[in-house]
């Protein structure tokens, strides 16, 4: 199987993708289809592997990148609409 | 194990190891540039390392400058030097600390030929010859693998270098420690938004203070001149390839150093003190972060890139990693190990470890890199204030 998408730590509740996605796509990881995903997503780009509440941190790398402002469904796209760093 | 115990290289009079035998021309003053270039020329072989600067340089400047100088000119990949200066003072002071290593060097200076540069030149070709002759009677010798120290670097970066190419080159550092070397990086600023991460690796308060002390200098250099290093990062670019946050980008950059615990931070060009993972307070452009990181002793060099990157140190050799497969396809020369096959899902990347610590290996006992092959290798030394 080609994998599409890769968690870089197994404590990510996140994954990266290696191509870009249309909605309702399963990327495929290492570990098996990912959830479907809620809308388009280019290559590079996080999709949410598990629920992320309001405030709970996005953690890529094994380590928090910053914070959900809103709550995140398995499938989202997190990015700048919905994850915040540190304030500066 | 992933690295052998030893590897073929070349054993110092003063103990270092190295994995190149050059000939250095180094040249030690702007005044002596277009004379090193023609000698370069006329020398192929040889490796250019030229200072356009070289006086009116005061305090840490002027310190910095010749210490990085002589760091070169007595580093382990160096077996001969020849010393181009102004004046019979400044060619004595170079001479002589190289020639303390043990090193062969033959110094030349305007002054004592007469201001004639092109005699002095003959003079020094001839000089160049014999010591490339000395120096090809030079064999390799078993080295212990514990004896390199591996400096990393990113260039010109994309979405799969944060990904691929920069974890995996933290791999082959924590493969190298774990072997007993030492491996660096560098980037002061690049290192913003990662500073409780980095601070939670090092290995006492006082290198986490250090590190941290690093960051807020550069930031207050950035501020004084009007510049906020936080403010509009990540950018746009970052933001189209999925970076999100300045966290995120830092911890794609730092990656790239592996997964040690961080064993001290260093100033600009000092000597990495013995094994382990290891920072050094650098700028942000790649030949003076890879220049202050060599002359701290690397003797190797990954440099990861995802849009491409021809640049090499002229010292230690760079293998070129990239993970982008259109990069691999447009630039095949430039790139050394191609990690693609894990960014377009073929391969797990640890499997690409094995194969990337060979190449690594074959470049340290002597395969040329593509850098190399292209003769797109330099040294840049930073200054760090104004000449007078």
């Amino acid at each position: 199987m080609r994998v599409t998408a890769l968690r870089l730590d197994p404590g990510d509740n996140v994954a990266c993708l290696l191509r870009a996605h249309r909605a309702g796509e399963r990327p495929a990881s290492r570990d098996g289809p990912l959830p479907a995903l809620s809308g388009d997503v280019p290559l590079g780009h996080k999709v949410a592997i598990r629920d992320i509440a309001a405030g709970a941190p996005v953690i890529k790398y094994g380590v928090s990148i910053g914070h959900a402002t809103r709550d995140i469904a398995p499938g989202d796209h997190v990015h700048l609409h919905n994850l915040a760093g540190a304030e500066l | 194990m992933i690295l052998p115990d030893a590897f073929q290289g070349y054993r110092r009079a003063d103990g270092r190891a190295g994995i190149r035998n050059h000939l250095l021309i180094l040249s030690v003053c702007g005044l002596n540039g277009p004379g090193a270039r023609k000698l370069a020329a006329a020398l192929p072989r040889a490796v250019p390392v030229f200072s356009p600067y070289g006086r009116g340089q005061l305090g840490a400047d002027a310190k910095f400058h010749r210490d990085v100088l002589v760091a070169l000119g007595t580093h382990p990949n160096t077996g001969a030097v020849i010393v181009l200066a102004p004046d019979a003072g400044l060619r004595a002071l170079y001479q002589q600390q190289i020639e303390d290593t043990g090193r062969a060097a033959a110094g030349f200076s305007l002054q004592e030929a007469g201001e004639d540069s092109e005699a002095m030149l003959a003079a020094a070709a001839d000089a160049g010859r014999d010591l490339l002759a000395w120096l090809d009677e030079q064999d390799r010798v078993p080295c212990p693998i514990s004896e390199l120290v591996l400096a990393v670097e990113c260039g010109h970066s994309d979405a799969s270098s944060g990904m691929i190419a920069n974890p995996l080159a933290g791999d082959l550092c924590d493969a190298l420690i774990a072997a007993g070397g030492a491996a660096l990086f560098s980037e002061t600023i690049e290192w913003l938004g990662t500073e409780t991460i980095l601070a939670a690796r090092a290995r006492s308060p006082e290198v986490a203070e250090r590190l941290r002390d690093f960051l807020r200098e550069r930031q207050r250099t950035a501020r004084a001149a009007g510049r906020d290093l936080r403010l509009g990062n990540p950018g746009p670019q970052n933001h189209d390839g999925g970076i999100t946050t300045l966290e995120e980008k830092a911890l794609g950059a730092i990656r790239k150093g592996g997964t040690a615990p961080i064993a001290g931070a260093l100033a600009q060009g000092a000597p990495v003190p013995g094994p382990g993972l290891w920072l050094m307070d650098t700028p942000a452009l790649s030949p003076e972060s890879i220049t202050s990181m060599v002359a701290g002793g690397a003797q190797a060099v990954c440099f990861t890139t995802g849009h491409g990157n021809p640049y090499g140190s002229a010292v230690a050799p760079t293998l070129k990693m990239c993970a982008n497969p259109e990069t691999v396809r447009r630039v095949p020369g430039q790139i050394d190990f191609d990690a693609s096959p894990a960014f377009t899902g073929e391969a797990p990347r640890r499997s690409l470890l094995a194969p990337l610590a060979a190449r690594f290996l074959g470049i340290c006992e002597g395969a040329p890199t593509g850098a190399e092959r292209a003769k797109e290798c330099d040294e840049v030394i930073s200054r760090l204030g104004p000449s007078v």
